[in-house]
């Protein structure tokens, strides 16, 4: 394996000084190409967390690498934002033109890239969400889903490592909300980023490689979907509930109809009737 | 409310008609309908021609019968009516919690003890508790207590006529689950209450029946269960149907019996072990 691209140990931040902890002594590995769910009720710290990994929140307490860049270090928080682009809950905060085109190239043009290296990064990066040839469209005129895919173009065009997504479906319809599904486990399979996906949609986090569940500023667990997603008392504890396959599941062993660990994804609950 | 062949029409940018509405007819008394339809489908549209604030270019909007649009209906509907916007946190412009979710009340004439009273209700309803936020912020609130506080400055005038735009989207479970129990206390104390969203978990949960517009024009119209507890009719419409209506749809295509049209996680696993002679 090569090296993480986050290592966060112990990191504990206060936006009120003297306050309670917003994030509290949180410890967390994310490996190269792992997509990692991170879920938990509104104010358990998961964009606190996910902002302190673009230095958009400065570190505290604690030590943080991202891509081996310690963001301790001011003079690192530039090469950080490169490391690690974010995608927010709402698409029409995020445009910095109304232009697509335009608004892919921002990042790139503001890492440097000349024009011509500009046009060729915002050109790779619409084509791998799927909307190559976009680039005289209105941000304006796009679909909800088509306008986060703009969002996640914007961050790949400055060749991220590390793609954290906040939130990026709960403001787009389901077809937008799948189709930015698709284009981020494409651009996972084609160019190895690792994915951060905070998300309270708890089907989309079944089909993670880990899930982070998040609780008064700590993570209450870590682990694969299969362990941490069928853990009703853990999940109530963070305010949550298991996805509605596993809800079934355990229904089902209630009514001795079913036996032995719940599925977590709707494929896994046919599976497990079929045999 | 009744609404007959309602037409609007915006014009685009190069002066062109673009059709938002098209000869849309419902008849709602009582309940809770769901308002179903892809983005740009019309359904923020249809709100605020009942709320009246777009009036239609053509059709009417009958509120009891009378006119909507002047004289006693239009009285009868700007008293009766609650509209609660997309993202409704973004209105806020009182300096407290208590100040917000009164002002409403207070602008209707009540009295400030009436107005405090009608405030910690409508919050209690949201799962929250006047005494604890009074005098916060509003602005200073995590987004599920904003949305929360947004919800309840509406439900505070207790409208018999509650329109409500996506108003779970983005909310965490427990808000969620607040906000649908909080639907569920209007329409059970007799408000009519319209809801558009796009998740048919939520309307499952609390919906008495859907309609779905595409393109402006309203293509389908039934009780809850028929429309989002059936999979490929949902698909049919560009819609995505509850998980468990999709989880049944996957489990009859792999041979499992599943009886009815399951809504959520119980009932889906009742459906399934009636398929299997155990239920």
């Amino acid at each position: 394996m090569g090296e993480k691209v986050v290592e966060a140990r112990g990191v504990r931040h206060r936006y009120v000084p003297g306050g309670e902890p917003d994030l509290d002594g949180v410890s967390l590995d994310v490996a190269p190409g792992e997509l990692v769910a991170v879920v938990g009720a509104n104010g358990s710290g998961k964009t606190t967390l996910a902002r302190h990994l673009n230095a958009l929140v400065g570190l505290q307490e604690g030590e943080l690498r991202v891509v081996g860049l310690d963001a301790s270090d001011p003079g690192a928080a530039r090469e950080l934002r490169r490391a690690c682009g974010m995608v927010f809950q709402n698409p029409e905060n995020q445009f910095v033109s109304t232009l697509v085109g335009e608004d892919v190239a921002f990042g790139p043009e503001n890492f440097g890239a000349s024009a011509d290296e500009a046009r060729a990064a915002v050109a790779d990066a619409l084509a791998a969400v799927g909307l190559p040839g976009f680039e005289r469209r209105s941000v304006l005129g796009l679909s909800g889903g088509q306008q986060q895919r703009v969002a996640l173009a914007g961050v790949l065009a400055v060749g991220p490592r590390l793609v954290v997504l906040d939130e990026a479906t709960s403001m787009i319809d389901p077809r937008g909300r799948d189709e930015l599904v698709r284009a981020v486990l494409d651009v996972r399979a084609a160019r190895g980023s690792a994915v951060l996906w905070i998300t309270h949609d708890m089907e989309l986090a079944a089909r993670a490689d880990r899930v982070v569940v998040m609780r008064e500023g700590s993570i209450a667990a870590d682990g694969a979907p299969a362990d941490v997603l069928v853990d009703e008392g853990l999940l109530a504890s963070a305010g949550l509930e298991p996805p509605l396959v596993v809800r079934t599941w355990l229904e089902l062993v209630r009514l001795g109809v079913a036996s032995g660990p719940a599925p977590v994804t709707v494929e896994g609950l046919v599976s497990a009737l079929c045999a | 409310m009744t609404l007959s062949n309602v037409c609007l029409a915006f014009e685009g940018e190069a002066g062109e008609r673009i059709a938002a509405l098209e000869d849309v007819s419902l008849e709602l008394s009582g309940g809770v309908c769901g308002l179903m339809g892809q983005t740009g489908s019309g359904k923020t549209t249809l709100l605020e021609v009942m709320a009246g604030l777009l009036p239609p270019d053509s059709g009417r909007v009958l509120v009891d019968g009378a006119d909507a649009s002047r004289g006693e209906g239009e009285r009868r509907l700007a008293s009766s009516v609650g509209l609660v916007f997309q993202i409704p946190e973004r209105q806020f412009f009182e300096a407290t919690v208590e100040r917000e979710v009164c002002c409403g009340l207070v602008a209707r004439g009540a009295s400030p003890g009436e107005a405090r009273l009608s405030a910690s209700e409508a919050l209690g309803l949201m799962g929250l508790s006047l005494s604890e936020l009074a005098e916060r912020s509003p602005f200073a609130l995590s987004g599920g207590q904003r949305r929360r506080v947004a919800i309840a400055s509406v439900l505070a005038l207790r409208p018999e006529l509650l329109l409500l735009d996506e108003p779970t989207a983005g909310l965490d479970p427990s808000s969620r689950a607040a906000c649908l129990a909080a639907v569920r206390a209007a329409a059970a104390s007799g408000a009519t209450v319209v809801m558009a969203s796009h998740d048919a978990n939520a309307l499952a949960a609390v919906a008495d029946r859907v309609v779905v517009l595409e393109g402006g024009r309203l293509t389908l119209d039934g009780p809850a269960r028929a429309v989002l507890g059936d999979a490929a009719l949902m698909r049919a419409h560009g819609l995505e149907a509850s998980c468990a209506a999709r989880a049944a749809s996957a489990l009859r295509r792999a041979g499992v019996r599943v009886e009815g049209a399951p809504l959520d996680a119980t009932e889906l696993a009742r459906a399934i072990a009636a398929g299997r002679g155990r239920a």
